[in-house]
């Protein structure tokens, strides 16, 4: 793989795998850190790789290395108490319902399963489909489906209480 | 909770991260393709000097064969040189012998044996 091809794979890749992390730890450090590593080890095995389904092994990279770090880290961090952080393409015209809407689905998405949040914002904000989902992360349809069922369930519910 | 202003706003929303990804490429990743460069270009000077090394074994291996067979030749002249002599010995023995009173006393008539006698061979003792 030539450094051009490389600097492609990078521009293309590299937000999305640093957001997918950050929709499953809500933590921005660890989401740049697990992308930029992955990009790292993907550089020294260039002269390995296939062209097909770079995308997936980036995704499965990333899963592997955030499982990791999280196994190391756990006893100093719960994820959960991380605050999830949207900002809003209209945030200069932000009103105050806006912002109260926004803190609320901050709230309720910090409460959400990593598990359940990464397949519910990788649909929601980077608009995949729930088989481009399931195909990047190794899991069946049926498993981001339920996933996406448990997520909507937990909104729900978290947003008539509030 | 209304479904679809919650899918307007999460479309509309985004993760603002402290450093941009060309910033990371620029501090992290521009550095590594640049050492990467320098380390291929070692990498070429060194392959240099076995590469070299290996044209001195061929140039070697080379004079080595010139040499064994400059030596070979030079056996074979030698052989060759004393085929000839001996070849030439033989050929003024043969001569000699040719010439020979006893190879002439060969093709004698048995009449003649008398006269050869006298005329050759008797001479001949009476000179030595």
């Amino acid at each position: 793989m030539k450094e051009s091809e490389f600097k492609n794979l990078y521009d293309k890749y590299f937000d999305s795998i640093r957001r997918y992390i950050y929709y499953r730890s809500s933590d921005q450090a660890l989401a740049t850190d697990v992308a930029q590593n992955c990009f790292l080890k993907l550089w020294e095995k260039k002269d390995f790789l296939h062209k097909k389904n770079i995308k997936s092994l980036l995704y499965k990279m990333a899963t592997d290395e955030f499982i990791n770090h999280w196994r190391k880290q756990k006893r100093e961090r719960e994820f959960a108490n991380e605050h999830f952080e949207i900002k809003s393409n209209e945030a200069e015209n932000e009103n105050q319902e806006i912002i109260n809407y926004r803190k609320k689905m901050q709230l309720i998405l910090s409460g959400l399963g990593e598990r359940q949040r990464s397949v519910f914002l990788m649909n929601k904000m980077d608009g995949l489909t729930i088989s481009e989902i399931a195909n990047y992360l190794g899991l069946s349809i049926k498993a981001v489906e339920k996933r996406m069922t448990q997520a909507w369930k937990y909104i729900k519910l978290e947003a008539g209480k509030k | 909770m209304d479904e679809s202003k919650m899918n307007k706003f999460l479309k509309k929303g985004y993760i603002k991260f402290s450093k941009s990804k060309d910033q990371i490429w620029e501090e992290v990743f521009s550095k590594k393709m640049t050492s990467n460069k320098q380390e291929s270009k070692m990498f070429s000077l060194h392959s240099f000097f076995p590469q070299k090394r290996f044209s001195y074994a061929v140039a070697a291996t080379v004079l080595v064969l010139l040499g064994v067979a400059y030596f070979n030749y030079e056996d074979n002249s030698l052989a060759s040189e004393e085929a000839e002599v001996v070849y030439k010995i033989s050929k003024e023995e043969f001569a000699e012998i040719e010439s020979s009173t006893m190879f002439e006393s060969l093709f004698i008539e048995d009449q003649e044996v008398d006269y050869f006698f006298n005329m050759h061979v008797a001479n001949q003792i009476v000179d030595e």
